[in-house]
């Protein structure tokens, strides 16, 4: 129930249930202000370790949209991706999910790049999906019926049902981006941010988390992806956002990604050729991904 | 003399029924709290924890002449100081963490050892805080052991989900918007209690070792965290058990005796663990 598609204007972040000590906080949740678009970015300025990382970055999205979040290594995706969430604080600037700063809320779910994370942990898929579900239940709470049955529900959503028991440290790239999918989901997410979650996968694994995003987006999540691949950014995604530290472009693709935008973003490592119909095909860093031959 | 009686009468002794008492009870705490000491790589911590507390037993010692009651309370407050200065020296400082926690260990084990060394009558005494006397412990200590220990096991029990993502995921820990700083700062307050629990039991010096490595054993053999935590906690009972009665027929020191039961178990997993030990490993290539 709670993972389907809520209507307009529904304030669903807070958790409302439970008996009054389970829902002790420091700071209270914000309700959802009915009308206003589920990520407004004014002007954000982000300090990391006392250095710039982002700058002046400045961009709306309605909800249900799906944003690709494109840039050359070190352009500030994650930091980005972080000061939305509300984990990294902006020095100028603000950052607004549905009408409030994001660190009054709880529905906004940030997935890791899977290399941050400890594989050893002697977790199942389960557990780590249930750890979506702690937030609502609050503490000192187990969970109960309610919170097992969202979880299963996440987990067929994302074809991981049968390895609901299996230890995370055996799961295949794909399958780990998928367990991370379905703890947002499990959380009750509204807004949810990927890191790089095709950074390492095959094609297919790549395309099953396609396709999955998109069914997220059906219910109405509003999604921002931190992206490597322009290819894939400007095929699949309605919208992009080109960065360098500052906002080089914001809109459709077919608009953002022009020479000159790309050029400043990527310099000398973007090649381009240039094709039928005006398009370019362009490729970021060659030496990226696969061992460099060293060869033009 | 037939087996039976020779399991039995080491515990005739009343001092010999308190040290297993003593070392059942910590052999469950320690593994319990060790098993987030291990997930999360903090053994270094622990370890400096231990070692930290030395200044506190010594003022505790000294203040009262040789009250274990005060020695009990000021080593407490010294792990609880010790463990969150760590924890603000490695926030604060430019350092990286590890660095923070060698300076304070050295810094706060050399403060305990000048001290001692100012009334060297006591010396002796004090010995076994560096190297435990499980069989020293009395009946007031067995109580202020069951106490604090429950404590912390039912702590654990209470906050396992919070502890749990707080462990695994900060991030996510910090996007439900849960107090991060004040569970981890909780869960440093807890391993620094399970270490002045245990004080007496391995001492300062071997402290490490029931928080680290019956954990560890568990962690080799099983696949989810409570899972870890129960056998651990069985793997430390059974090393105070057989320890003691390695140094009641051995004439070994009791502390290092449990050490050891608790090292032969883990080498023993090592290599023989059902799919993971390496003698099944070499069998399957």
């Amino acid at each position: 129930m709670s993972a389907s598609k809520r209507a307009p204007g529904d304030t669903a972040c807070p958790s409302g249930h439970g008996p009054i000590w389970t829902r002790v906080r420091r700071k209270p949740l914000e309700a959802h202000v009915a009308g206003t678009p589920a990520l407004e970015v004014d002007g954000l300025t982000v300090h990391y370790g006392g250095r710039l990382a982002l700058e002046g970055i400045h961009f709306e999205l309605e909800e249900g949209a799906e944003l690709g979040v494109v840039g050359p290594n070190g352009a500030g995706k994650s930091t980005l991706l972080k000061a939305i969430a509300g984990i990294a604080a902006p020095s100028a600037g603000e950052v607004r999910v549905y009408g409030h700063v994001p660190s009054g809320h709880i529905c906004i779910a940030y997935l890791p790049q899977r290399s941050e994370v400890d594989w050893r942990f002697p977790l199942s898929v389960e557990d780590v999906v249930m750890m979506g579900r702690s937030a609502r239940l609050g503490p000192l709470r187990r969970p109960g019926p309610r919170d097992r049955n969202l979880v299963r529900g996440t987990l067929d959503l994302v074809e991981l049902a049968p390895l609901a028991r299996r230890s995370i440290g055996e799961l295949s790239g794909g399958e780990q981006q998928r367990m991370f999918i379905a703890r947002a989901l499990a959380q009750e997410a509204d807004l949810v941010l990927l890191d790089e979650p095709l950074a390492g996968l095959d094609l297919r694994s790549q395309e099953g988390i396609l396709t999955l995003l998109s069914a997220l987006r059906q219910r109405g999540i509003t999604l921002l992806v931190a992206l490597h691949d322009l290819g894939i950014a400007a095929d699949r995604f309605g919208k992009v956002l080109l960065l360098k530290k500052s906002q080089l472009g914001f809109g459709p693709p077919a608009e953002v990604f022009r020479a000159e935008a790309l050029k400043e973003a990527y310099g000398a490592s973007l090649r381009m050729v240039r094709a039928e119909e005006g398009l370019f095909v362009v490729s970021d860093a060659p030496c990226d991904k696969e061992p460099c031959d060293g060869t033009p | 003399m037939g087996l039976p009686e020779l399991l039995v009468a080491p515990f005739r002794y009343p001092f010999m029924a308190r040290g297993l008492l003593a070392a059942t009870m910590v052999g469950v705490v320690c593994p319990v709290v060790g098993t987030y000491v291990v997930l999360r790589g903090m053994a270094f911590f622990g370890d400096a924890l231990a070692h930290a507390v030395l200044p506190g037993v010594a003022v505790g010692f000294l203040t009262s002449h040789g009250g274990r009651r005060s020695v009990f309370w000021w080593a407490l407050g010294t792990a609880i100081l010790a463990s969150l200065g760590i924890g603000a020296v490695a926030r604060r400082g430019r350092l990286r963490e590890d660095t923070a926690i060698g300076i304070v260990l050295a810094g706060m084990f050399a403060l305990g050892i000048a001290l001692i060394s100012t009334v060297r009558g006591y010396a002796v005494d004090l010995v076994h805080f560096l190297f435990g006397n499980v069989l020293g412990v009395s009946r007031g200590d067995l109580l202020l052991t069951a106490l604090l220990g429950g404590l912390v096991l039912a702590l654990v029990l209470a906050l396992y989900k919070e502890f749990l993502v707080v462990s695994f995921d900060a991030t996510l820990a910090a996007t439900l918007r849960l107090p991060v700083r004040l569970y981890n700062g909780l869960l440093l307050i807890l391993i620094a209690v399970a270490v002045v629990v245990s004080l007496q039991t391995v001492g300062v010096a071997l402290m490490l070792a029931l928080l680290v490595t019956p954990a560890s054993t568990a962690y080799l053999l099983v696949r989810r965290v409570p899972a870890m935590m129960f056998l651990g906690a069985g793997f430390g009972v059974l090393s105070g058990l057989i320890g003691l009665y390695l140094s009641y027929y051995a004439g070994i020191a009791s502390g290092a005796a449990i050490v050891l039961v608790a090292t032969g178990f883990f080498v023993i997993v090592l290599f023989a663990a059902p799919r993971r030990g390496l003698l099944w490993r070499r069998r399957s290539n």
